[in-house]
């Protein structure tokens, strides 16, 4: 998985690209602390360049998720498409998530 | 005198290097006092020595030392032939052998590596060159043996847990059983893609005419996922009243969200087949589309497996659907592996692609069954796509 990032005040963009896996979880621990650190109040997660999620990858969503409540962080994720959109719906990550097209 | 580092203290090794037993095996006095002197300046203190091949060979036998120094052209024996034997013997495989020579010919040497030495040193020795390769050599091959002795134990601990996660699953004799007394036919590959899974599945009968069918997959791989098996399974197995699908997913998931972390959730298919009412009922939690076979075996559909995968949060709702499950109707399911595993050419074993497989093969057999369903797919997936298979795969199929 490839990303980038930008900040703009209490505005945290990521957007990511290619294959979102197990193996992506330390980033998303690191991506933590540095927003706990970083007084971040709105965080978004361009999936639109993400050609493939697994089940591991939802967890670490999910888990973004928890910690964004945790934080009184507005969470959204944004342009899931073909075969991510198809595991948002299976899994009604739809109703689980602020999902921006 | 200075002391010879442990540099070796990391979790629970532990050594000393210099209580090491080492062979010398040169072939001249003088010389293996050389060797001798310059490794007890350093704290070495346990020596043995032979001054031919033969006696090396009977040393090493009778002493099992620690670490071999010898000379390439020691007389009896040579260090290659001295070193080719002692590789035959299962204890001495990983035994250190350092071989001296003053040949710098790079031939040479490839071939005192590839009769099995560990090092070579040249001569005339030099002190501290020679010191830090017995150092070296010594201390891999300690930490080498430890680490085979932890990986020994892991694997006994793996393979009981293992067989543990076995028992949580049907077992051929219970399936045969359930095969006669409800006139069903039940095909079922589970395997786990590290030593242990998160993937499961189950067949229960709770009176003549009704069979619950349910396969459960733990996002995640290895001990994590296993474990949550256990947790699951153990809530199923406490629960007694009948529920609806629905409401026994929304019930297994209340008890399982608190318990595991929020990354981790699990897919479940859970159905009911009724053969008095001629009914599937049943509940999806962000499952793949199962697919059933109906019409005498003429058509072919699938069932949306979508809801909220279980574990995530407490309130999630499932609907119970019903359908018709005729005699001769066939209901299987799977795990995602099946579907995203790819072949050499890149393509993926999709559910369209399984369900034009099945087509092909139900018309050209005269009575199909879920054996051979699970068997077909099994053949076909292996053949082209499992190569490529890294998450657990379970097949589990129904045919009345």
């Amino acid at each position: 998985m490839e990303y980038s990032e930008n900040q703009n005040g209490d505005q945290y963009d990521l957007s990511l690209s290619g294959k979102f896996t197990f193996a992506d979880r330390k980033f998303f621990k690191d991506l933590f602390i540095k927003i706990r650190e970083g007084n971040i109040k709105h965080l978004t997660i361009g999936l639109s360049e993400i050609e493939f999620v697994d089940s591991a990858a939802l967890g670490i969503l999910l888990l973004a998720r928890d910690e964004a409540e945790k934080l009184q962080i507005n969470l959204v994720l944004k342009s899931p498409k073909d075969q991510v959109k198809k595991m948002f719906e299976i899994s009604r990550f739809y109703e689980l998530f602020q999902i921006e097209e | 005198m200075p002391d010879i580092q442990d540099n070796t203290n990391s979790g629970n090794i532990s050594y000393n290097a210099k209580h090491s037993m080492i062979l010398i095996a040169v072939p001249s006095k003088e010389n293996s006092r050389i060797a001798q002197d310059m490794l007890m300046s350093y704290g070495f203190s346990e020596f043995i020595f032979a001054y031919d091949g033969k006696d090396a060979m009977d040393i090493t036998l009778r002493s099992e030392p620690d670490l071999v120094l010898i000379d390439m052209n020691i007389k009896g024996m040579n260090a290659i032939e001295y070193c080719k034997s002692i590789r035959e013997l299962e204890l001495f495989k990983s035994l250190p052998i350092i071989v001296q020579t003053a040949d710098h010919h790079h031939e040479q040497r490839t071939k005192i590596f590839a009769n099995g030495a560990t090092d070579f040193i040249s001569t005339p020795l030099e002190k501290m060159e020679l010191i830090s390769r017995v150092k070296v050599r010594l201390e891999n091959h300690k930490l080498i043996n430890s680490l085979v002795e932890y990986q020994e134990h892991m694997q006994q601990e793996l393979t009981t847990a293992r067989e543990m996660q076995n028992l949580i699953m049907p077992i051929e004799p219970d399936i045969i059983d359930i095969e006669k007394n409800h006139n069903v036919s039940v095909g079922s590959f589970f395997k786990p893609s590290y030593e242990m899974g998160g993937d499961f599945w189950g067949i229960n009968s709770a009176d003549d005419d009704i069979v619950d069918l349910y396969a459960v997959d733990f996002s995640g791989h290895g001990v994590t996922a296993a474990i949550n098996t256990f947790r699951l399974h153990t809530i199923m197995y406490s629960s007694i009243s009948r529920l609806s699908a629905g409401e026994y997913l929304a019930y297994l998931n209340r008890k399982i969200t608190p318990l595991i972390s929020a990354d981790q959730f699990a897919t479940m298919f859970f159905g009911t087949i009724d053969s008095k009412n001629n009914t599937l009922t049943y509940a999806t939690a962000g499952t793949t589309d199962a697919i059933l076979v109906t019409k005498n075996m003429t058509e072919i559909v699938t069932l949306d497996g979508s809801g909220f995968p279980i574990g995530i949060t407490t309130s999630s709702k499932y609907d119970t659907k019903e359908i018709e499950f005729n005699k001769n109707d066939m209901l299987i399911l799977y795990s995602d592996a099946l579907i995203e595993t790819r072949n050499n050419k890149k393509e993926f074993f999709s559910t369209e692609c399984i369900v034009d497989f099945l087509a092909e093969n139900i018309k050209n057999s005269k009575s199909y069954n879920a054996r051979h369903a699970v068997s077909d797919i099994l053949t076909e997936f292996n053949a082209k796509y499992s190569h490529n298979l890294n998450d657990d795969l379970t097949l589990v199929a129904v045919s009345r």
